[in-house]
């Protein structure tokens, strides 16, 4: 008779784990956030592809949605071919929500002497395929304009 | 205590803890009432209430601007906008629930005044609970081509 308090008690530990684990949220994969800035400065758009899902979008500004990781390996070897300016990421929120986490961050663009270009920011969401963390969307912005166009009135 | 009855108490504080675990995963709807007030609001050129729209803590991320901050600045933000001199229709939304937020993302179609063409975009929205109702928590968007303004109108002279 003594076992029967005992099961109980086994069941009722499982059910305190089962409680316990579901608000319990993984780190944040900055092992893969790291890959991505390194892939860049190495140039290596197919690296960086590779850290997206199958069915990840870009949502870059003032162009239309890139869909797909082929179309995402193509958008960075044209826009971040060797000789680029230096990108800076810099992590501002991360949360692991289940299967997916959401990111917040800003980016420096600095020329070859160190200079700052443009500075913007970042939302990302993140989503667990089979186990690994990867980009499922990638949106960003500038914080202000492009530098103005050279205007034929402008003195020479 | 009886063996028994030490064993029914405890199976009764684990039915009661596995009740606890059912009721944390509210089975919930996308918030669309509230996703079609803001539509709403702004097509009215309503500030103060889009502005009640997000979270205290939130966040808007526009396109070639800086991060937005709070109710003050976002108020201050949409009244700058001038919202009701655009009228925006938005489409191909999809909606996923994260933990206790609410991921949408979609397209829209703003139409300005004095502009023949609608200028078209996509957003990404991050909603949270605040008291009992669903609020934007990030709010980014960004149009699909350069504003018309960045747009050299005439070939520069050679």
């Amino acid at each position: 008779m003594t076992t029967r308090p005992a099961t109980a008690l086994f069941v009722l530990l499982l059910a305190i784990a089962g409680c316990a684990q579901a608000p319990v949220p993984e780190p944040f994969p900055q092992d893969v956030a790291d890959a991505w800035v390194e892939r860049y400065t190495a140039n290596d758009a197919a690296g960086i592809a590779a850290l997206y899902t199958e069915d990840a979008q870009l949502l870059p500004p003032d162009q239309e949605i890139v869909s797909g990781r082929a179309a995402i390996q193509e958008f960075l070897a044209r826009t971040n071919p060797p000789g680029s300016a230096a990108l800076e990421i810099a992590t501002v929120e991360t949360r692991v929500l289940g299967d997916y986490a959401h990111r917040q961050g800003s980016f420096l663009l600095k020329g070859p002497d160190g200079t700052a270009l443009r500075a913007g920011k970042f939302l990302e969401l993140w989503k667990k395929v089979d186990g690994n963390w990867l980009i499922h969307r990638d949106m960003w912005s500038a914080n202000a304009p492009p530098p103005a166009l050279a205007t034929p009135d402008e003195p020479a | 205590m009886n063996p028994k009855l030490l064993a029914s108490w405890i199976g009764c504080i684990a039915l009661l803890g596995a009740a606890g675990c059912e009721r944390a995963e509210p089975p919930q709807a996308f918030p669309q009432a509230a996703a079609e007030g803001w539509v709403a609001a702004f097509n009215s050129g309503d500030a103060a209430g889009l502005t009640l729209m997000y979270t205290q803590d939130s966040e808007v991320l526009p396109p070639d601007e800086p991060i937005v901050s709070g109710h003050a600045a976002i108020e201050e933000f949409w009244r700058n906008y001038n919202p009701g001199q655009v009228r925006l229709e938005i489409s191909e939304v999809e909606t996923s629930r994260l933990g206790d937020y609410w991921y949408r993302e979609g397209t829209y179609s703003s139409l300005v005044q004095d502009e023949g063409m609608p200028r078209i975009g996509k957003f990404m929205e991050l909603w949270k609970k605040e008291g009992s109702a669903w609020l934007l928590y990030r709010h980014m968007w960004s149009p699909n081509a350069p504003p018309p303004a960045q747009m050299p109108d005439v070939a520069p002279a050679a």
